[in-house]
């Protein structure tokens, strides 16, 4: 009852808000028929045509948005292959079977890309490896986003191996179930549901991160806001755009992965 | 064992990365004229190039409009477009001819190309009716050009190893906060952890005569208007262009040098 009421009310609010947001959107489109004088008005009209309408300055925040998803979706996809082979290699170390160099390697890897901020590793790897090449700069950032969260994810996976309780190998194993079976068919599945929720919040850190491709000349969001900005001078309302359109994203990311934790917990009878 | 596995895992990985290193560093030393495929020689040749430039400057504005560009990099400052074109990331770059000149004397695989854009005047810009400060940075701008040290100033920042100017540090009538984008030799570059050039060297004069404290704010181009306009500074000394765009915004002192927007390329892409 009292679940119910609050989200009646949830709604009746934000209607609220969004009919306020609306009356004032409406008095500054016309407030000359309103016969508003205010300097303050005008001027964000003004400023509000300049910075989307003139030359449809807006579609240089769809590019920036486009090409931001598609570094998030290359990176992601890039840093949970990683992570994932990564995370093997430190689960195997973890019940004591080390591969000679390959541990060390993943040891020394994980410590160095954890290390060292993500915008000198960007540099490093457009200035650096990349040096004499001339290379499509979206795939360079998503090497370097990937590289970076690979190292986070290989952390996220192995935790998440490790939470399955030891009996779940034991049971398997007195089943006669060879290591890699049990592995494959029943600590996996489960691990994945320890996974899932952390690997989501990872691709929105990952989302709000992309943002500094633009040392490297990337015209993400970030970037398409600086140049409104750069030929209109004014900061508030380009700067409010990309705020939003990250908000919402990383809003709506966030409510998907709610309801995903929802399904998941559906089969813990505890 | 361990110990010594650990030692040659470390020893390989850093002797790999000093390899990649060296090999991007050595390609891009050799830019040989052979095998250049971007030749330029002309405004109409900029047509379907990569444009470099810094985001926010006049080059910026003529690349996206008047120039066919392929794309345009718009990078936050001119060392990291310099690089990209050594490192032909980019296939030109345009920007102001006399840090062009600077860059090229340290960086002789590149040259510059007048393609015949507009000339161009810089002025020091205050907030929009601060005639105050105007007049002031008029009358210094007047007397330097008057008696020669506008001049000793060009000659004393052209191989960038200019002094600092005095920030008047003694100063009883407050601050006088400049902001600048340090990177632009030789209006301003970086001489140790101060910023220093002939722009520096101007409002030191506008600071001693207001009997204010210098305080200079290092910053990207692109948002020195923006600080201006919102008070965080009270002058632009940045060899900003006096171009009608930024006139909206800020008012501009009177002109204290001539200059012009060119192409630098590589060496191998001269027509």
């Amino acid at each position: 009852m009292q679940h119910k009421q609050s989200k009646i009310a949830t709604w009746v609010l934000s209607a609220v808000l969004f009919a306020i947001f609306g009356c004032f959107v409406l008095i500054v489109i016309f407030q000359d028929r309103l016969g508003l004088n205010i300097a303050s008005l005008q001027t964000l009209r003004t400023n509000f045509i300049n910075d989307f309408v003139v030359d449809s300055r807006y579609k240089w925040l769809l590019d920036g948005f486009g090409k931001t998803i598609l570094i998030t979706v290359l990176s992601t996809t890039l840093g949970i292959l990683i992570g994932i082979g990564l995370a093997l290699v430190k689960v195997l170390e973890h019940i004591g079977r080390r591969i000679f160099f390959v541990t060390r390697f993943v040891n020394i890897y994980l410590t160095v890309i954890r290390g060292t901020p993500v915008v000198v590793q960007l540099l490093v790897i457009f200035y650096v490896i990349f040096g004499s090449v001339s290379v499509s700069k979206v795939l360079v950032a998503s090497l370097a986003f990937g590289i970076n969260s690979g190292a986070y994810v290989a952390e996220i996976i192995r935790a998440g191996i490790l939470a399955v309780d030891r009996g779940q190998m034991e049971a398997g194993r007195s089943l006669g179930l060879t290591y890699r079976v049990t592995m494959i068919k029943i600590i996996m599945p489960q691990a994945i549901k320890n996974v899932l929720p952390a690997l989501f919040n990872e691709l929105i850190t990952l989302l709000k991160e992309t943002a500094v491709a633009g040392y490297i000349a990337v015209a993400d969001l970030t970037r398409a806001g600086d140049l409104i900005r750069s030929r209109t001078f004014d900061a508030f309302l380009p700067l409010l755009a990309v705020v939003a359109i990250y908000l919402l994203v990383v809003m709506g990311l966030t409510q998907l992965m709610t309801r995903l934790e929802r399904r998941l917990r559906r089969s813990d009878n505890r | 064992m361990k110990k010594i596995s650990k030692i040659l895992a470390i020893f390989v990985i850093v002797s790999m990365m000093l390899v990649l290193a060296g090999c991007a560093g050595t390609a891009s030393v050799t830019t040989t004229t052979e095998d250049e495929s971007i030749k330029i020689g002309s405004l109409a040749d900029l047509d379907g190039k990569i444009i470099g430039v810094q985001m926010g400057t006049t080059g910026d504005i003529l690349a996206s409009d008047e120039v066919k560009a392929k794309s345009v990099e718009r990078y936050t400052q001119y060392v990291d477009v310099i690089t990209s074109l050594k490192q032909k990331k980019v296939d030109c770059v345009i920007m102001d001819r006399d840090t062009a000149n600077a860059f090229l004397k340290t960086n002789t695989d590149l040259v510059s190309l007048d393609v015949g854009f507009e000339p161009e005047q810089y002025a020091v810009a205050v907030k929009k009716g601060d005639s105050a400060l105007q007049a002031v940075v008029n009358e210094v701008i007047a007397a330097m050009k008057a008696d020669g040290s506008l001049t000793a100033s060009f000659k004393a920042h052209e191989d960038q190893k200019g002094a600092a100017p005095d920030l008047n540090t003694s100063a009883k009538g407050g601050d006088l906060i400049v902001g600048t984008n340090a990177g632009f030799p030789p209006y301003e570059y970086m001489n140790g952890d101060t910023a220093v050039g002939v722009d520096m060297d101007i409002m030191a004069q506008v600071a001693k005569k207001l009997d204010k404290k210098l305080v200079i704010e290092n910053m990207a181009f692109d948002g020195l208007i923006t600080a201006l306009v919102s008070g965080k500074i009270n002058a632009i000394a940045a060899g900003m262009t006096a171009s009608d765009e930024r006139k909206v915004n800020v008012d501009f002192s009177d002109i204290y040098v001539d200059a012009l927007q060119v192409v630098v390329i590589r060496a191998g892409s001269k027509k």
